[in-house]
């Protein structure tokens, strides 16, 4: 391996030849092929001793400089599946160290290939060369919110290079390409024969080509979709909350509320938090229902109090965060955010009112 | 796990519970309108003025909403929470805590992993906490308790949000 030299370009990007006794190889080209070829002269390599060309991944600053050096050195090229044929190369070879990733129905290669990404009950990563395989149960396939996100994050996480899948929406298809991840969609039959399909290429035309991400406008229909269903989702509670505050202008009364928020700042806030985190759910809710008690009277600290714990403290959902993170660190996070939320509710009051007082 | 076998999500058990809140309050309202008709129409007036109150700031959260959709997901934002350590590895996780969207129940997955991988747990308790800071949900806010009270909130919010990380290393063990 050639030692660094002072008088190298130095760019954002990484290329290094490796000197073997049988072959030289280049691995990854660096971002621009002017560069690369310029420090290949400078280090005294021609790069016709090079026997062939490694990328391990198709990020810009690892194949900037293949096309210029393949003008020169037309030799073999090892690229993984997700980065495109290097025009120019004598042969290219993607056929290692792959790994493909299926939504599938069930967790064994047999299962058929499942049609959502994003809310098929297992995803399977496989090798396709040795057919070993790790099954994964998706834990966003019951349609609650980011499924398809998750599934990407996933993707992502195990460093895939190609999806197999039946649909697979717009944005999470951008964000897996955009991570050097080939998607393919429209593939059906069981996990094994697509990975055979796909491997060998048998039936090409029953495959869609390499999806590229759809457009800006798809992203931007999916985008607005995707609010809507936020928004859908939510509004059934909401409307739920704006109408049960209707009701508790007209019934409850002062004196009620009063006889709770007593009007000592602790305890109040302590009230307030407390109810806080009994409730849970879109903080929208929250603000709309600490609104109308402050005009009901409640002190600012009880709702502050109320606002801040109904995201940062959840009793309902404890048991869920018990079982995604462990008892200690659920239970001392959570007893920890009610105490903060009192302290955040006294500090931010008390900051308001004295630069409130001050600017009177 | 509720699907057909084909991977789609069985979807009217999720929509029904969703309801019986709204079902429930409306039964109360069906009630307190045969007993107590005044009173009721008074509170159905109240929530409409509730409504309209909060139909400008909702429209600008739907705007802001998109934009977040459009912009950054949950694959951008693990990218931020767990990487660096320090006070890099902090701030990013607050920042990916702000930025964040929807139920906590669906983060849940994706911190379980992290805290797999190594995501420290103060790294996730800073996460949790800034999760009250919602930049899309501001205009609501403000309308209800103006600028001021909002950015304290926000500014305590965060500054809490580190402390309960500075504690939670104390006391959990990652």
């Amino acid at each position: 391996m050639q030692s660094p030299d002072q008088n190298l370009q130095s760019d954002w990007g990484f290329s290094c030849l490796i000197e073997t006794p049988a072959k030289n190889i280049l691995f990854e080209t660096g971002a621009r092929g002017s560069i690369l070829l310029d420090n290949m002269r400078k280090s005294s390599i021609n790069p016709s001793i090079v026997d062939a060309v490694f990328i391990s991944h198709r990020h810009w600053d690892h194949t900037g400089g293949i096309s210029d050096f393949l003008k020169l050195n037309p030799t073999t090229v090892f690229i993984p599946y997700s980065c495109p044929e290097p025009p120019g190369a004598a042969k290219t070879i993607k056929d290692f160290l792959v790994k493909i990733f299926i939504s599938a129905n069930g967790s064994t290669t047999d299962a058929s290939v499942g049609q959502r990404f994003g809310l098929s009950p297992y995803f399977i990563i496989v090798n396709p060369q040795t057919m070993e395989f790790e099954a994964v149960p998706n834990s966003g396939a019951d349609g609650k919110r980011a499924a398809g996100m998750q599934a990407v994050v996933l993707a992502i996480s195990k460093e895939v290079d190609l999806v197999l899948t039946g649909y697979c929406s717009p944005t999470a298809m951008k964000y897996l390409t955009d991570n050097g991840i080939e998607v393919i969609t429209g593939v059906k039959g069981t996990v094994s024969a697509a990975v055979a399909q796909y491997s060998n290429q048998i039936h090409p035309t029953t495959i869609h080509s390499m999806v590229k991400p759809d457009g800006t406008g798809a992203v931007l229909i999916h985008a607005f979709k995707s609010t809507g269903k936020q928004f859908a989702n939510l509004l059934p509670v909401f409307v739920g909350v704006i109408l049960l505050m209707g009701l508790f202008n007209s019934f409850i009364s002062k004196e009620l509320l009063s006889s709770i928020f007593s009007g000592s700042t602790l305890l109040d806030t302590l009230w307030g938090a407390g109810f806080g985190s009994i409730f849970a759910g879109n903080p929208i809710n929250s603000y709309v229902i600490g609104g109308e008690l402050l005009v009901y009277g409640v002190s600012l600290f009880a709702v502050t109090a109320f606002i801040i714990s109904w995201v940062t403290v959840g009793l309902v959902q404890l048991p869920a965060e018990i079982a995604a993170l462990g008892k200690n660190f659920a239970l001392v996070r959570n007893a920890l955010s009610f105490i903060t939320s009192i302290a955040i509710a006294i500090l931010t009051v008390a900051t308001y009112n004295l630069i409130v007082g001050c600017g009177q | 796990m509720r699907t057909d076998g084909y991977g789609h999500a069985n979807k009217i058990v999720p929509l029904l519970k969703k309801l019986i809140f709204p079902v429930c309050v409306l039964v109360i309202y069906a009630v307190f309108f045969i007993f107590s008709p005044a009173r009721a129409s008074v509170a159905f007036r109240s929530s409409m003025g509730i409504l309209l109150n909060i139909v400008v700031p909702l429209s600008l959260v739907f705007t802001l909403m998109v934009f977040m959709n459009l912009f950054l997901t949950p694959a951008h934002i693990v990218k931020f929470l767990g990487k660096g350590s320090g006070a890099r590895g902090i701030v990013l996780s607050a920042a990916a805590g702000i930025i964040s969207m929807g139920p906590i129940y669906a983060w849940y997955p994706l911190l379980k992993e992290l805290q797999g991988k190594g995501a420290t747990n103060s790294f996730i308790a800073v996460f949790l906490g800034n999760r009250a800071v919602k930049p899309f949900l501001l205009p609501i806010m403000i309308s209800h308790f103006g600028g001021m009270y909002v950015v304290l909130l926000t500014l305590f919010t965060i500054a809490g949000s580190l402390a309960v990380g500075y504690l939670v290393n104390i006391l959990v063990k990652d």
